[in-house]
């Protein structure tokens, strides 16, 4: 036996009497919800914070860099923001990538309350980013609010909604790289379509709605699924 | 709450190993706890943890001034002298061959369970003199328990 794990076996006190009844009975501020969000803060990895400042700075340079074509604008964007996506939704998957669900779950929060947080955190960082490029975009390009939402909002949208999905069905490291697949396709596809190739606008924008709908409506099922799934395994009322 | 169950057991431990005797070392725990929040409104990591262990540790110097005796009470749990029993026998008398500065080292980071920034903090000197003192401390100890580890 070695010595550091003989010192702390060496000095078992008998149980405490009166710990749960002090424990109770003691009035101390409790940690409110938001103070629980804001401290999962340190816990997402700097890469997220890192991609997401690099993404708004390439937005902004783009405006200013290339010339006024705005589809060359969104070719810009289209490329990046897929994996703006992905970072958010790996980010998400993070205990069930490392296969850390079990562990987090039995730890002082519950892991759906964790992946409530984070999403909180993630979904706040996104939109600031989102909106800031789409009101740069908007009012800097002939391209206008609403056109730049929907070109913007398409690839992070469809890229959210399959990546949750391959996520939540692929466990491991698969589950990655399946995404990360996805995610440079979307951004191929944004690339091409967006870029130098002329296509029907009109055709275009109806593309955009259709997939922006549906990645909306598949991120919301698949965050619904995994949070309803995770209550229900860890006992947790909805 | 889990976190405060969990520091109620590590100073409850620390104040049993400097009083042993149970019953005064959770009212030691809980006159600890009740003097953090008179001043604090909450426990955090770091500092925090060091502070609960310096007001552990006051308590207990006021306990023995109190007392005026350092006679040791027969509060430990009845074992049998078996291996682990002799070896932990062992370990209690080894530490209480330390000096003084040594041994509390060792109680707060092995006993008490604090990190090397948390016990620099609660005995007032560097991260650098914990690391010294600790590992002059193991060593010593290592050598006073020859033959039984």
């Amino acid at each position: 036996m070695k010595i550091e794990k003989a010192l702390r076996s060496a000095f078992t006190p008998p149980e405490p009497r009166n710990k749960d009844k002090f424990i109770d009975s003691m009035r101390y501020p409790k940690l409110s919800y938001s103070e629980f969000v804001l401290s999962q803060i340190c816990y997402i990895r700097k890469r997220v914070w890192l991609f997401s400042a690099a993404v708004l700075l390439v937005a902004i340079s783009a405006v200013y860099v290339i010339p006024q074509n705005e589809m060359y604008i969104v070719w810009v964007a289209s490329a990046l923001i897929p994996f703006l996506a992905l970072m958010t939704a790996t980010e998400i998957s993070r205990s069930d990538i490392f296969g850390m669900s079990e562990i987090e779950a039995g730890c002082r929060y519950s892991l759906p309350q964790l992946i409530g947080a984070r999403m909180i955190i993630l979904g706040v960082c996104n939109f600031t980013v989102i909106s800031a490029i789409v009101v740069i975009f908007g009012f800097f390009s002939p391209l206008g609010i609403m056109k730049a939402a929907l070109y913007i909002l398409t690839p992070y949208m469809t890229v959210n909604g399959i990546s949750l999905l391959v996520l939540d069905k692929v466990i491991g490291l698969e589950g990655v790289y399946i995404s990360v697949a996805a995610t440079i396709g979307v951004s191929l596809a944004g690339v091409f379509i967006f870029g130098r190739v002329p296509f029907d606008m009109r055709f275009v924008n109806a593309l955009c709605t259709v997939l922006c709908a549906g990645g909306v409506i598949m991120t919301v099922i698949q965050i619904e699924k995994i949070m309803s799934g995770r209550n229900e395994c860890y006992g947790i009322k909805n | 709450m889990n976190d405060l169950a969990g520091i109620y057991d590590k100073i409850y431990r620390y104040c049993f190993y400097k009083v042993r005797n149970s019953v005064a070392a959770e009212d030691i725990t809980q006159e600890t706890f009740l003097k953090f929040f008179g001043q604090q409104s909450k426990i955090r990591r770091g500092e925090d943890m060091a502070y609960l262990y310096t007001i552990a540790k006051n308590l207990c110097v006021d306990y023995f001034r109190r007392k005026q005796t350092l006679e040791l009470t027969d509060d430990y749990p009845v074992e049998d002298f078996t291996e682990q029993s002799d070896i932990k026998a062992a370990v209690r008398n080894a530490l209480e061959k330390l000096d003084e500065r040594r041994r509390e080292i060792i109680a707060l980071r092995y006993i008490g369970g604090l990190s090397v920034n948390e016990t620099a903090f609660a005995a007032g000197i560097s991260r650098f003199a914990v690391y010294r003192l600790e590992r002059v401390a193991l060593k010593e100890l290592k050598k006073l328990m020859e033959g039984v580890l």
